[in-house]
């Protein structure tokens, strides 16, 4: 005889759903001794779950769950009652299995608690066994595909379907695919079938099919060129949301921010009169304060260069406005770490104060000095400087994050990049570009490429030594050295791994 | 020092030595219960599950224990015949993915004959775009993943003529970052799987010239962690399956001693269940056929000399891709 006394307290936070059960179970052999009292439940959660299943079913006989003779009419009833939950809350935005391991009275396993939708994990296998062949049978088998005219009767049924079986097992790609056919022959909407994916994303955050469904939607709505530009804005806001909570439920989701910078590249090409500057300018105020507070998910870093490179692109006027936002001064802060490592022998009045009041021409000209590129177009001071400024606000902040949190991969990772761009700056300056270990000119597109060709690939001495001259590289170098010596006698290994990177990738020789 | 780097700690009872009976049964008797509600779960990857068993027991110079004409028939009516691609399985969707799961598996029974190989010639190049990327399936999704399914599934079928090489190759190459890696789209983040794919793409495509090679192998190395295993991410946990993305990689790239090979040895060996049988993705965990394949396949590169060679480029026994008068570039340093 063996006996088990369970007692179970089960809670899902995001559903807010908590379930006490107490269950007794004596079993001898075949024979099963039933003690049920107030609160009180059989379990028969340690032997084989089609059996507690059956035995479960046998159990609520008398109440509305319990049809002997066919257990997939208690299939039917638990999809019908999912599908009434979603019918009637269009707002619901939460899926997810509640751990329950067998059936709990005169009780319905679809669960409903504001905007969460829960199902008891005691069916979850049947009712997946069951939908699934229901749908591979009845309407993906392949004879009867060719000649089936999908109905409206039949399209409402393959729905409820197709809703359940996903929710359960959001892999399926066929069956995102049946989605797709159907959103085509408007059998469903594509309004609610956002709604949908967003109840599977509420429990799969990384799942990569739901995303690609998500755009494919998207990108048939904005098609339409009628679309009212505040709709457009609810869209991309709702993007947004999604894009934040899946990233907030699963750390380095490859699939939320990569979805995220989908959605930005795509409102590029439609643009219209979507203000795309300001969505450039949300975003990199978005990503400074979340990276700030996942110093260990370089998904975020990586979509934070994403936005880096977007603030970049933007005119004049907007940069205006974009600095006005920020509650801090890039230039200012540009300025005050040339201050502060500026090599010893530069003799002009290089205070912080003094610094402020240069022209970009003659900041550029004090840190990298007048240069001859190999074609003849102008270089643009403004945006170069522009670039160092964003790029030194970025290696600040880097620095602070590193102080604070200390010994992070991710954030050393992510200097990497801040540095490697600032280096790309200067090479770019000077007309060059550092391949494979080796400087090389650059081609301008703009100029005639004929003639540049003949001097293309010889980089001669001079070219190099005017770089590792020049005052901004060694700022660079500077700043560096004594960052990674600070953090080393902070004991951070990863110090001396930077100084080997920079060493050995970017040809930097720091110490 | 105060700080924990993600990680697992190999423990001492930890198997250390090479279960090759184990996995063999384990692989021959997976599946075998076809109402089971996990070999529903997993019907839609079936064709790269089948793909996943037969290397891993060819590895072991066992797959005479696959049903070879079984999955043989098996692939032939997963074959649409209109767009020509193969699906996971019956009555599922043709995809790019399954295609070259099961042509990779025909070229291991040496069976090409069995499918209609100018249908799938059809499918593959058809999902080519104007920029060279590759859609999975004609619902358009792009990803470098599906530029190596296709150079992989045509060059096995000899027709790399059929599409615009440069053009694949040049779509990968804008996938490149700062930091030699590669992501699945232009833009994307660095991911060890991912720059499998890419590199492999290159090497079938010989130009593993176009790639930044010391940046690349050094972002590669350091996804060991100390306890031997490889990350697929900086800061995520190790899991068995890098140990075939990343070592695949350093493999290509000829720089393959980058790595501490002993220390990855004992993690890919601790990954296996003593009493199932099969590899999971960390100790401890349940083992399934995809990890089996790349435990099995990581130590082969390590050398190991109880399994045959494998193919770092095609991840197939060396001896199928010999047969098939195949050289993927590997690169000279």
């Amino acid at each position: 005889m063996h006996c088990w006394h369970r007692f179970l307290t089960l809670t899902n936070d995001s559903c807010e759903l908590t379930f006490i059960l107490l269950s007794i179970a004596i079993c001898d052999g075949e024979k099963i001794y039933v003690v049920l009292g107030y609160c009180c439940f059989i379990d028969f959660y340690e032997t084989n779950s089609n059996f507690a299943f059956e035995f479960n079913l046998a159990l609520c006989c008398g109440n509305q769950y319990a049809m002997d003779e066919d257990k997939f009419a208690l299939v039917e009833k638990i999809i019908k009652d999912i599908d009434n939950v979603m019918l009637k809350n269009d707002e619901l935005c939460a899926f997810d299995i509640v751990p329950v391991e067998s059936n709990f009275q005169n009780k319905s396993p679809v669960l409903h608690l504001e905007y969460c939708l829960g199902l008891e994990s005691w069916c979850v296998k049947h009712v997946y066994m069951y939908c699934y062949s229901e749908i591979m049978d009845k309407y993906l088998s392949k004879p009867k595909r060719k000649n089936f005219k999908l109905t409206s009767i039949h399209s409402e049924k393959l729905a409820r379907l197709l809703n359940v079986t996903l929710l359960l097992n959001p892999d399926l790609s066929t069956l995102w695919n049946k989605r797709r056919e159907m959103v085509l022959k408007c059998f469903l909407d594509k309004g609610s079938e956002l709604r949908f994916t967003r109840l599977v994303l509420s429990r799969k955050p990384k799942c990569n099919d739901a995303y690609a469904y998500r755009r494919w939607l998207l990108e048939l709505i904005l098609q339409d060129e009628s679309l009212q530009l505040n709709r457009i804005e609810v869209l991309v806001n709702e993007e947004l949301f999604i894009c934040e909570l899946a990233a907030d439920k699963s750390p380095n989701n490859y699939h939320s921010w990569n979805h995220r910078m989908w959605l930005v590249n795509t409102l590029k090409t439609i643009q219209r009169r979507f203000d795309m500057n300001l969505l450039y300018i949300k975003e990199y105020v978005f990503s400074e304060r979340w990276t700030s507070k996942h110093v260990s998910d370089f998904s975020c870093f990586h979509y934070r260069q994403f936005c880096i490179k977007n603030v970049l692109t933007m005119d004049n006027d907007t940069w205006k406005t974009f600095q006005n936002n920020l509650d801090t001064n890039l230039r200012k802060n540009f300025v005050r770490v040339v201050a502060d490592n500026l090599p010893k022998d530069i003799t002009a009045d290089t205070s912080e104060a003094n610094l402020l009041t240069y022209t970009d021409d003659n900041l550029m000209n004090l840190l990298l000095s007048y240069t001859t590129k190999n074609c003849n177009c102008a270089t643009n001071n403004t945006f170069v400087c522009r670039k160092l400024e964003i790029l030194y606000h970025e290696l600040v902040l880097n620095n602070e994050l590193l102080q604070f949190y200390k010994y992070h991969e991710t954030l050393w990772y992510h200097r990497r990049y801040i540095v490697h761009e600032v280096m790309s700056t200067i090479y770019d300056y000077f007309g060059l570009t550092r391949q494979n270990g080796a400087l090389v000119k650059n081609i301008c597109s703009k100029c005639n490429i004929d003639v540049l060709r003949q001097k293309q690939a010889k980089i001669v001495r001079y070219d190099s030594q005017r770089i590792y001259s020049s005052v901004l590289f060694n700022i660079l170098l500077g700043h560096e050295k004594k960052f990674i010596e600070e953090r080393r006698s902070d004991s951070d290994n990863y110090a001396d791994r930077h100084e080997k990177y920079m060493k050995f990738v970017e040809g930097l020789n720091i110490m | 020092m105060s700080f924990t780097t993600k990680d697992v700690v190999l423990k001492e009872d930890r198997p250390k030595s090479l279960l090759l009976q184990k996995h063999s049964d384990y692989l021959a008797s997976y599946g075998l219960n076809k109402d089971d509600y996990e070999y529903c779960m997993t019907e839609y990857l079936r064709m790269s599950g089948i793909y996943w068993s037969l290397t891993a027991m060819e590895l072991m110079d066992q797959s005479s224990r696959m049903p070879k004409e079984e999955i043989i028939e098996f692939i032939k009516s997963c074959q649409d015949s209109e767009s020509g691609g193969i699906s996971a399985s019956i009555n599922h969707d043709p995809h790019m993915l399954y295609t070259l799961s099961a042509v990779q598996v025909l070229a291991m029974y040496d069976r090409l004959d069995a499918i209609d190989v100018e249908g799938v010639v059809r499918f593959v190049a058809s999902m080519q775009q104007e920029d060279g990327s590759f859609y999975g399936d004609k619902w358009g999704e792009v990803d470098t993943r599906f530029s190596f399914c296709a150079v992989m599934c045509l060059s096995l079928l000899h027709r790399m003529e059929d599409i615009n090489v440069n053009k694949a190759v040049d779509f990968v190459l804008s996938c490149m970052n700062f930091d030699g890696g590669f992501g699945s789209k232009p833009g994307s983040e660095s991911h060890a799987g991912l720059i499998y794919c890419c590199v492999g793409t290159l090497s079938i495509c010989k130009r593993m010239d176009a790639l930044h090679a010391d940046e690349l192998a050094w972002w590669l190395c350091e996804r060991q962690l100390p306890s031997g295993g490889l990350n697929g991410r900086p800061e995520k946990l190790p899991d068995l399956c890098y140990s075939w993305w990343v070592m695949s990689s350093l493999s290509m790239l000829n720089r393959i001693h980058w790595v501490d090979k002993k220390s990855l040895e004992q993690f890919i060996l601790a990954c296996q269940d003593a009493e199932t049988g099969g590899f999971s993705d960390r100790p401890g965990d349940i083992t399934d056929p995809f990890h089996t394949l790349f435990g099995l396949a990581g130590l082969s590169l390590l050398g190991n000399t109880s399994i045959k060679a494998v193919n770092p480029t095609y991840c197939m026994p060396q001896e199928t891709i010999d047969k098939l008068k195949l050289e993927p570039q590997i690169l000279h340093i």
